[in-house]
């Protein structure tokens, strides 16, 4: 199958409008690209098939990477899945180089989504076969992995960044179980029966605790005077001095991820961080601002955007939620996702192939010509900037849920990220057990439930016992780490 | 000097400075609560119904209240041993930006702000609800009379274009409606 990536011309305006939307609401704490989405479905039902998937295309793909510009401007991740670049981009925002933060975001963001782009092309069948031997000990076992990845890199005590990462896992405890119709934690609440909501709860830990954490500050002494922004050789500066190893392994590690169903941009981002951490020669630098921390989550997470594709178009299974509502608009508009696709060709993958790979294109002008832009947020005034953002962020949490009671969680998970933050805790953890415990808990049961209680089905499968080994391995060489970097 | 000044008349200067990390008491003090929360969450997981053949919807919440316990006794440890009683900083284990209680009382009156707004959102309306929540919040961050005013219409308009507007999203009317 030779895809045609010259896109017509006709479908550009439509690309171009995607990609801005996405950018848009992906910037936005609290709206994300599936929202956009969703909102944008019955507008493409009046558009051709060809048009309506160039431009949830475009959403798509600005949407993840739109959400770095919140977070390293603002500290408060746009989406989920560019909380790792907030460490790092948001540090070097405050050293002055805002914009060389969303340049090198913007650069990852793009090499990342061609990367992506090619692996989708080239072997999109395969990697779905693979993708499907990924059963629950290897799904329980990944999951593990990416849990103690993240509590293990957290700047903060190892200590902290597991208790971090337990109470979120506990926060995805509250609902309904799975497996079986029991509440649990619901405290008779009809609206805590679906769960613990993931907008608010984002938007609580990081736009609202840092809404709460500003109010409490002193007057801001101002972030140091902006320097180099957006200079194209600063940033060629800084991309040659992350190591190959990043820019290789990041993009692989976010492909991989994307192409497993339900793993998502989250837990691409936060591996991909973690390793580049645990791999560098000088892992406490990570947080203060250093390229590595930024380019490896948004390497990352945008290739993901090409391996979600993989499991959707090759075996019709979403990859993460956006891809589930991209999948509904396909199969409205007439297209069933499958092995046939790719076996019999469609006239459809060739506008869908095009528009992926320009819409990185697009992504890398938009987001360098808009540098001088972004830099202007880091400028506006606190009494301007919290005011706004408070109110447009419990705004965003009522628009994701529909209901009050989510702008009520907002504030309340608000409070707890605050206290939290106060104590030394950091937050990171806690919105990644939310993500995962779901999947953490009900590939562990069906794991059981499959091997008639046996616990040795985790070993037996060789992935399962490969990954299970790295989790346990990966905090002792941290620890290691740590203690000779502490030594005189 | 940019009028919307980054350094309020008066105001911020008297904002109350947060105190040095009492890294050791902190530790024990946040362990302590720690240790609660899991002993309640797992005194709720126990009412979980079993589950014949399977670990059962009881077992991740049982594990992970075990867990925290643990996490909690030792980061309690670690507190003690890095000098709780002397309230001598410790080594760098925790990290904390200062107790709560210590914390000037601005960003909990921040929050009991959201909860206001929340509950005040749908029966007061979009338009009145943001422009008091908005206003008091700026309040927080400047004196200046006009910037009180002006900030909350700027939050209220570009927030109704946007959501109403743009996006198509409907905002309750409330008293306005």
């Amino acid at each position: 199958m030779t895809p045609d990536l010259l896109l017509s011309p006709e479908l550009l305006p439509f690309l171009v409008g995607g990609v801005l939307l996405g950018i848009m609401v992906g910037a936005v704490p609290g709206l994300t690209a599936t929202l956009a989405i969703s909102l944008l479905l019955p507008l493409t039902f009046q558009l051709a098939t060809a048009p309506a998937i160039v431009m949830m295309t475009g959403i798509f793909t600005g949407g993840i990477y739109g959400g770095s510009i919140a977070a390293i401007t603002l500290r408060i991740p746009g989406t989920p899945a560019s909380a790792m670049t907030m460490l790092d981009g948001h540090a070097m925002a405050q050293g002055g180089r805002t914009g060389l933060a969303i340049a090198l975001a913007t650069f990852s963001s793009f090499v990342g989504g061609v990367f992506g782009g090619v692996v989708l092309v080239l072997f999109a069948p395969q990697l779905a076969r693979v993708a499907l031997t990924f059963q629950s000990p290897e799904m329980f076992a990944l999951v593990v992995l990416a849990l103690v990845a993240v509590a293990t890199v957290s700047p903060e005590s190892l200590l902290k960044g597991m208790t971090a990462t337990v109470i979120g896992l506990m926060l995805a405890t509250v609902g309904i179980d799975r497996l079986v119709p029991v509440p649990r934690y619901t405290f008779a609440s009809v609206d805590l029966l679906v769960g613990v909501p993931l907008i608010p709860v984002v938007i609580g830990l990081f736009a609202v605790a840092e809404l709460l954490h500003q109010s409490g500050e002193p007057a801001h002494r101002g972030d140091a005077p902006e320097v180099g922004s957006g200079r194209l050789a600063a940033l060629w500066q800084e991309v040659r001095s992350v190591g190959v190893g990043v820019w290789v392994k990041s993009p692989a590690i976010g492909t991989l991820v994307g192409a497993l169903p339900g793993a998502g941009a989250a837990m691409a981002a936060f591996l991909s961080y973690s390793e580049a951490k645990r791999s560098s020669d000088a892992p406490e630098r990570f947080g203060s601002g250093v390229a590595e921390g930024i380019v490896a989550p948004e390497a990352a997470n945008n290739a993901m955007t090409g391996g979600a594709f993989i499991p959707m178009l090759a075996l019709g299974i979403p990859g993460d939620a956006v891809t589930a509502v991209i999948l509904g608009g396909l199969v409205m508009h007439g297209v069933t996702p499958g092995p046939q696709l790719f076996d019999q060709g469609s006239e459809l993958l060739g506008p869908l192939f095009g528009a992926y790979f320009w819409s990185y294109v697009l992504i890398l002008i938009f987001g360098l010509a808009l540098i001088p832009l972004f830099v202007r947020i880091t400028r506006i005034p606190r009494a301007m900037l919290f005011p706004f953002i408070g109110a447009l962020a419990v705004i965003s949490a009522f628009t994701s849920e529909g209901t009050t009671f989510a702008m009520y969680l907002t504030a309340a998970v608000g409070v707890l990220g605050f206290v939290l933050r106060r104590y030394g805790y950091p937050l990171i953890p806690v919105l990644l057990g939310l993500i995962l415990g779901p999947m953490l808990e009900s590939n562990f049961r069906r794991s059981m439930i499959l091997s008639e209680g046996d616990p040795s089905v985790f070993l037996r499968s060789p992935v399962a016992a490969v990954l299970l080994l790295a989790a346990a391995a990966f905090p002792l060489l941290v620890l290691r780490r740590r203690n000779s970097a502490a030594r005189p | 000097m940019d009028r919307l000044t980054q350094t309020p008349l008066g105001g911020d200067a008297h904002a109350p400075q947060l105190p040095q990390a009492g890294s050791g008491r902190d530790d024990v003090a946040s362990g302590g609560v720690l240790l609660l929360v899991a002993l309640a969450y797992g005194a709720g997981a126990t009412r979980i119904p079993a589950q014949v053949g399977e670990p059962g919807p009881g077992f991740m919440p049982l594990t992970l209240a075990v867990l925290l316990a643990a996490l909690a006794i030792a980061i309690i440890v670690g507190g003690v041993k890095n000098g709780a009683g002397s309230g001598a900083k410790g080594n760098g284990s925790s990290g904390g930006e200062g107790g709560v209680f210590a914390a000037a009382g601005r960003p909990w009156f921040a929050a009991l702000a959201t909860i206001v707004f929340a509950a005040l959102f749908e029966p007061l309306g979009f338009v009145l609800s943001t422009l008091g929540y908005s206003g008091y919040l700026t309040s927080l961050f400047t004196e200046d009379r006009k910037h009180r005013v002006a900030v909350p219409v700027f939050v209220v308009t570009v927030l109704f274009v946007f959501f109403r507007l743009a996006l198509g999203v409907r905002l309750p009317t409330g008293l306005l409606g």
